[in-house]
């Protein structure tokens, strides 16, 4: 969640994603039959449409791809190339932070991404957490997120995935200037993107089953995904559920 | 998002092993409180699988019966199936609800157990301080586990005190709880078929719980 498998796509293939969104919205609004949480999703109707949608792509391109490159990339080098992409994006968490008040994690960041820079060899190797300094998950959805806009509805992107209102409006904006996004825009270079996409999904793979077995996988996508973002916003420690409210229904 | 994501899915994983591994013998938590349960019963139970690990693996009905007779004493399974099925659950008899919690927790443990496997070192299992939420009723004990790859992963119990002592009924892996996620998984199917279809579907293993990883 730290980074939307996407941002790396150009100007232009955000657009057309974001021009798919909203064609997709117009053409659905007033379809919703169903409502399996009206107060975070609203929108449930058109989050269906997309996620399945982009469970479409997935299964025809991005998971046949993710396999493959999954099979033949050793385990060793899957792990630095998830550090390099994830030590380049760090200097966001790192903003975030600052924004967010946190001091002294901010120079806990920093000497995290100038550790895995220089002697972790551009970031492949995370020498910052073997020596214990700690990691840090930050991004400006969560900074919105602490500034008062707790709540956010569910809003499902094409491509894109999970998000909501708030971490769609946060991730366009970083994700603009990170520097996978800029070699492909400015210079036309994509197999970056190409190959932080592939790793992300790779990574992803051992989720696959539990997906695919659930009730209704696209609720159980979502869930998950609320929970996490929530766990992240509280740094780790979120409210636990409202159990109570849980029970009440069954006096009604 | 990487580490998070392989974090999660090492989590997942670990969610069915250590966990619910970590509460435990009857005898003990009767006097004791949440936290002492949990760091008893899962330094215990690892101990048992560091000792024996190869008996286990060459039999898992043998890994089952273990993860049951810890586990259910101190579960309160049929608790967590009332959260589950919420408003599902209202007409619903007693005997009814009670069939369920019983064939979802043999599910859980089933999982549990295939994957606990993978685990044995008592040192992989930190108990962190509770932070003042002890209360009559509920209480939360935290803890990380450390994987294989060094990463630590946070694992909540959520306790309430019941007539036969302090029981778990819920797990957090990383800010996602059980509870919270079956509900939508469970309760929609409820409504539509009633909860001894639901049931009958669990036993069957034609319905599965999701949350597996790839231990399934």
């Amino acid at each position: 969640m730290r980074r939307s498998p996407f941002i790396p796509m150009c100007a232009t293939g955000r657009l057309l994603a974001l021009a798919a969104a909203v064609l997709l919205l117009a053409g659905c609004a007033g379809t919703q039959n169903r409502h399996t949480d009206p107060e975070r999703d609203p929108w449930e109707g058109y989050n269906r449409k997309v996620h399945a949608f982009n469970m479409g792509f997935d299964r025809a391109l991005l998971r046949p791809v993710a396999r493959g490159y999954d099979a033949i990339t050793p385990d060793p080098v899957q792990r630095g190339i998830g550090n390099f992409f994830r030590n380049l994006n760090y200097p966001v968490t790192g903003i975030n932070l600052l924004l967010q008040g946190k001091f002294g994690a901010f120079a806990d960041s920093t000497g995290r991404f100038l550790a895995n820079t220089i002697f972790g060899l551009g970031g492949f190797f995370d020498v910052a957490s073997r020596s214990g300094i700690p990691e840090y998950d930050e991004d400006l959805g969560q900074t919105f997120a602490t500034w008062g806009w707790e709540e956010s509805r569910y809003f499902e992107l094409p491509f894109l995935g999970p998000r909501t209102v708030r971490d769609t409006l946060g991730f366009s904006f970083f994700g603009y200037f990170n520097p996978v996004a800029v070699v492909a825009r400015e210079e036309g270079i994509y197999w970056p993107a190409a190959v932080d996409l592939i790793q992300i999904r790779a990574s992803l793979l051992p989720q696959d089953q539990a997906m695919r077995e659930a009730y209704d996988p696209y609720a159980f996508v979502r869930d998950a995904w609320l929970q996490r973002r929530d766990y992240l916003i509280y740094d780790g420690n979120p409210p636990a559920p409202d159990y109570d409210a849980y029970l009440e229904e069954l006096d009604e | 998002m990487i580490s998070s994501i392989t974090r999660r899915a090492c989590a997942t994983l670990l969610a069915f092993t250590l966990p619910l591994a970590a509460l435990t013998p009857v005898q003990a938590q009767e006097q004791n409180d949440p936290e002492a349960v949990v760091r008893q019963v899962a330094g215990d139970l690892l101990q048992k699988l560091n000792d024996n690990g190869e008996a286990y693996r060459a039999d898992p009905a043998l890994l089952h019966d273990l993860v049951r007779n810890d586990l259910l004493p101190v579960m309160d399974v049929e608790y967590s199936a009332r959260l589950i099925l919420g408003r599902a659950g209202r007409e619903a008899t007693d005997a009814q609800i009670g069939a369920f919690a019983d064939t979802m927790s043999e599910v859980l443990i089933e999982r549990y157990a295939s994957g606990m496997v993978e685990y044995r070192n008592p040192e992989q299992l930190e108990v962190l301080p509770l932070r003042g939420e002890l209360n009559e009723r509920a209480t939360r004990v935290r803890t990380r586990i450390r994987t294989p790859n060094g990463a630590h992963v946070p694992v909540d119990y959520m306790f309430r005190r019941t007539p036969e002592g302090w029981k778990a009924f819920d797990v957090i892996v990383e800010g996602i709880s059980y509870v919270t996620t079956y509900r939508n998984q469970v309760m929609p199917q409820v409504q539509a078929d009633g909860i001894e279809a639901v049931t009958a579907r669990l036993r069957s293993g034609e319905l599965q719980l999701g949350a597996g990883g790839d231990q399934g």
